[in-house]
């Protein structure tokens, strides 16, 4: 896959704006501090996959990279199915007499099967163990039980206590920025990141505020085409779901 | 037209004569007197030169005036850096561009990169500090028991892994006229050499007047 290394795309700054290599180390700061943003919002390559063992308390073990989760999700043949956040989960760690960590215990029974197939598949419980609809459809009522909310605190996932899974797989963001490679991005990043150092290195040398202001402006458009570069979105893309929108219901 | 110090030395030395009393022009003034001067001018008028090119805008230096010394690499591995001893000072400009590049003398299109010496303890920790994987350097004062100023290499460049390099070079902006006999050519451009003269001229006859000058005093009185 073509990538381009942060390196060039500073030096090619340095060559717009006809400095020497003194201006080098002042430019690749602008250039790092804007591609660390920027994977806040798009996948720059900071988008990782994991599958993380389930503790005997109910738990999993975050990634020390680990900024933020796009989902967790049970394995289901090919398929990842992602699981639902419940907030109200207690993060606060439960105890036996001995000390240990234990899970707390379950008020529902789930069976691990009918889970799957009524809320993350259906994401309904109104069917039968066939997956055919019972009736009593009176508004969209989901019972999940596999669960899950992050403690930030101790940096850990904490599932409900009627999971009964042994492993889960967490997609999540970490920093594009790497400190021990050298950095590379999309080439549609190049000129967002050329912008962003352009614009503040005219704010850095005090010049007025038309400049800076007109510098601000380009970096704006700039990022918005890329914006729009890494949302592209197919045909195919704009059918499927429309056709996901048409879906069985029942005969009145 | 190249000049060499003697060759510029010895028109002030003319010229001043002729200012004191140009009927009698004598060699008022030591010839070695002048060739200082002349070393001493040479390096501010470059400065100016930079300065200017500043202002408008540009970032440019007189690559002419650039001279090349290789120095010998010491190792400070308790620090995991190394370091040279600067053989001569260059002139103090932004970013420290008196040093206008260091490289490897096997690498010489792929200089070091220079870090602005105020930089370098600030990005400690940042993300900045790994430079791409790039080896930069930064000047540092002189050692108390130490001879010369030093320029600090981010890793120690010795090692293999960095290369094993024993040696660099450098090139410096500063006439260092301890390189130049007296009648080399001096490495300054042309249009530099009346801005020289101008300026020693006007050292060496500051509180001074010429015979004439005094002439028309005593018409006066």
């Amino acid at each position: 896959m073509k990538t381009k290394s942060i390196n060039i795309i500073v030096r090619d700054a340095l060559l717009d704006n006809g400095l020497p290599l003194h201006y080098y180390t002042r430019y690749l700061h602008h250039a790092l501090r804007i591609t660390d943003e920027l994977s806040m919002d798009f996948n720059l390559g900071n988008v990782k996959t994991v599958e993380l063992d389930v503790t005997s308390y109910q738990r999993a073990i975050l990634p020390a990279d680990f900024i933020d989760f796009i989902d967790v999700s049970a394995k289901h043949g090919e398929r990842l199915l992602p699981m639902e956040r419940e907030r109200t989960l207690n993060k606060k760690y439960n105890y036996d007499d001995s000390g240990n960590k234990i899970p707390y215990e379950s008020t529902l029974s789930v069976n691990y099967d009918a889970e799957i197939n009524y809320n993350l598949i259906s994401g309904s419980n109104n069917m039968n163990t066939r997956g055919e609809l019972v009736g009593r459809y009176y508004g969209r009522a989901r019972a999940p039980k596999l669960t899950f909310d992050i403690d930030e605190v101790n940096q850990e996932i904490v599932f409900s206590n009627g999971m009964i899974l042994t492993k889960v797989t967490l997609t999540y963001i970490t920093s594009a920025v790497s400190r021990s490679t050298a950095n590379v991005v999309t080439p549609y990043a190049t000129d967002v990141i050329t912008k962003y150092i352009q614009m503040m290195a005219v704010k850095a040398e005090g010049s007025t505020l038309g400049k800076y202001q007109l510098a601000k402006q380009e970096y704006d458009n700039a990022r918005r085409i890329f914006r729009s570069r890494m949302n592209a979105t197919d045909f195919a893309e704009v059918l499927g779901s429309i056709r996901n929108g048409i879906v069985g219901s029942l005969k009145n | 037209m190249a000049v060499s110090k003697s060759v510029l030395s010895e028109q002030i030395q003319r010229l001043y004569a002729r200012f004191l009393d140009k009927d009698n022009p004598s060699d008022v003034i030591d010839i070695r007197e002048v060739m200082l001067l002349v070393s001493q001018a040479i390096n501010k008028i470059l400065k100016l030169e930079v300065a200017e090119s500043f202002k408008a805008g540009l970032v440019d230096i007189p690559k002419c005036s650039l001279i090349q010394y290789t120095a010998t690499v010491v190792s400070e591995s308790a620090n995991n850096r190394s370091y040279i001893v600067l053989p001569v000072i260059p002139l103090t400009l932004p970013l420290d561009m008196g040093i206008w590049s260091i490289s490897a003398s096997n690498a010489v299109m792929t200089p070091y990169i220079p870090i602005p010496a105020q930089d370098v303890l600030v990005f400690q920790g940042a993300n900045l500090s790994y430079l791409e994987g790039q080896i930069g350097y930064y000047i540092q004062g002189k050692s108390a028991s130490g001879t010369g100023a030093r320029v600090y290499f981010t890793k120690d460049i010795t090692l293999s892994a960095n290369g094993s390099i024993t040696s660099v070079l450098i090139n410096i902006l500063a006439s260092d006229f301890s390189q130049f006999t007296d009648t080399d050519m001096l490495p300054i451009s042309p249009e530099v050499e009346s801005a020289v003269i101008a300026e020693v001229l006007n050292i060496i006859s500051g509180g001074r007047v010429s015979q004439a000058e005094m002439a028309s005093q005593q018409e006066g009185q």
